[in-house]
């Protein structure tokens, strides 16, 4: 089962984590991305990620689905990484293909992957832990306010759980696409950029009228099961907060002052 | 009762060109009735299919479902909940990532209040063998799971009629296998009226009657035995019957006295053990 599972899908477990009310995961994990922006030491974000691995052994989520996931975004983020580490002027540590490797840019690349890698756990933590029923409820609840620009809550949350069951199979529908391509002579692993490229936009047109396909099916099918849109739609997953989420509120608040602390102190502070 | 009165269809193509789809339909399935429809493809058996609950709605003719015109718009939250639709690709139906979760969804929409609706796909998930995926993710499951599972979201809605536009067509025989006999069930124990689009004669087998389509009308409402037995009827329709009756036919050749209506396995094994005794063979 582990093998079938997609970035960011659902992980059914009994844990605490999966117990907390949907609306404060959603607010934590608000928070902690935005504590990622402000930390600096390399030292924090390796205290950090021992936090996160912690917070996974009490969510019983293995961890090997996590580092599946940052796998597939390694290219991602090398990319961005060889990119950034070339721009960055400072003191020489050794030439690369004739080019300057600073040690600013080291220490920049290396804090900005680890940066990355924190907040993508952050956030899959959140997927992994919460149904999409109890995230589409959390968001309704957390949209209530936008009523009074005639927004509606309810529909935007349809939309957030469809895109979020849709994205897996759309993906596995690309790699289809990629494969019959493949088998007509499209040359993906070319090493001319030219060639690769315009091998991938074989890709995008078969993708899109799938994709509008699968909407158009989709649309059936919910108008089949009586979707009449948001309003007045019951719930599945009915939301209580319990005292679980009063101590997470508490753990998290003294976790944040803790890293905040530790930031503002010069330990490992990495050099600029 | 789903009643269908002189019903026709026209659409237009990319070409911009006028296609009749459906021309002067006349139909009445009973509750409880076991429908199959066959016809080559673009015979309109899918736009015949879609009238039934309301997703097209008739410009020409009408269609009422227990009395009630699936024109009028006030009839449309009932017309859907007495008859549930599942279509081919099962992979298209979801709306969420979780088994229970996605069969809680006509539920949602029908304003089913919460202990309801958790005892009500309690219950379809055991109807259909899946309770003890509940929890799974969507997506870790087999073809044939997933049809189940699309399946358990419609009887949810504990609908009078189901239509099934080719619901095996994507699926491994064995699953194909396990989807008709929970299509049968459904029909004997729950009294659930089936409309079973198909391609696969021996699925057909399945129904007490037969509506045959071709170029959007209906060319001949029958029994699965009577409509087997006329191969030259079906092959002008680019249709084929069941290998069983060919096997049998075969066998009249040779001067055997076997029925070319036989429908089931047993039935036709019975037939040549009885043929072998009595030294036919």
């Amino acid at each position: 089962m582990l093998n079938n599972m997609m970035v960011g899908q659902f992980f059914a477990a009994d844990s605490i984590i999966h117990k907390l009310d949907p609306r404060i995961k959603l607010l934590l994990t608000f928070v902690y991305t935005l504590l990622m922006f402000f930390i600096e030491s390399m030292f924090i974000f390796t205290f950090n990620i021992l936090a996160i691995i912690m917070v996974y052994k009490l969510a019983r989520v293995p961890l090997k689905i996590l580092i599946k996931s940052i796998k597939r975004m390694l290219p991602i983020l090398l990319i961005s990484a060889g990119i950034n580490i070339f721009l960055i002027q400072g003191e020489t540590v050794f030439k690369f293909l004739g080019i300057n490797i600073t040690k600013q840019g080291l220490c920049m690349v290396s804090t900005m992957i680890v940066r990355i890698i924190c907040l993508i756990s952050g956030m899959l933590l959140l997927l992994y832990t919460t149904s999409p029923a109890e995230l589409v409820a959390a968001i309704e609840k957390i949209l209530k306010p936008l009523k009074i620009f005639k927004v509606s809550p309810e529909e935007i949350a349809i939309m957030f759980s469809i895109a979020l069951h849709f994205v897996p199979v759309l993906l596995l529908e690309a790699e289809r696409i990629m494969n019959a391509q493949r088998a007509r002579g499209a040359k993906f692993d070319s090493k001319h950029l030219k060639e690769k490229l315009k091998a991938y936009i074989t890709i995008v047109i078969p993708l899109l009228i799938s994709t509008s396909n699968r909407a158009n099916d989709l649309a059936i099918a919910m108008e089949s099961r009586c979707y009449h849109g948001g309003e007045n739609r019951t719930r599945f997953k009915i939301l209580h907060y319990s005292a679980y989420d009063l101590y997470a509120l508490l753990i998290s608040l003294l976790y944040v002052l803790l890293l905040l602390i530790f930031n503002k102190l010069d330990f490992f502070k990495i050099v600029m | 009762m789903i009643k269908i009165e002189n019903l026709d269809c026209m659409y237009k193509t990319s070409n911009n060109q006028m296609v009749q789809a459906l021309k002067g339909i006349n139909l009445t399935i009973n509750p409880g009735e076991f429908v199959a429809i066959i016809g080559a493809n673009g015979s309109g058996k899918s736009t015949l299919a879609k009238h039934m609950n309301g997703i097209m709605l008739p410009k020409e003719g009408d269609v009422f479902v227990f009395g009630k015109n699936t024109k009028e718009e006030q009839n449309n939250l009932f017309i859907k909940k007495s008859v549930g639709m599942v279509f081919q690709n099962p992979d298209n139906q979801f709306v969420t990532s979780v088994v229970e979760e996605d069969i809680a969804f006509a539920l949602e929409n029908l304003e089913i209040p919460f202990d309801e609706m958790h005892e009500r796909v309690r219950m379809a998930l055991e109807c259909v063998g899946m309770y003890e995926y509940k929890d799974a993710s969507i997506e870790s499951l087999s073809g044939g799971q997933k049809q189940k599972i699309a399946i358990a979201g419609a009887i949810v809605m504990q609908p009078k009629f189901l239509v099934f536009d080719e619901p095996t067509s994507m699926l491994d025989p064995q699953s194909r296998e396990e989807i008709c006999s929970l299509l049968k069930r459904l029909n004997e124990t729950m009294n659930i009226g089936i409309i079973f689009i198909t391609q696969f004669m021996e699925e057909v087998a399945l129904a007490k009657r037969v509506i045959v389509m071709n170029d959007g009308k209906i060319v001949k409402d029958i029994s699965p035995g009577c409509l087997f037995e006329d191969i030259d009827f079906l092959e002008s329709m680019k249709l084929k019957a069941p290998q069983i009756t060919y096997f049998c036919l075969e066998l009249n050749k040779l001067g055997e006295n076997i029925n070319p209506g036989i429908l089931d396995l047993k039935e036709c094994a019975d037939e040549l053990a009885a043929a072998l005794k009595g030294n036919k063979l």
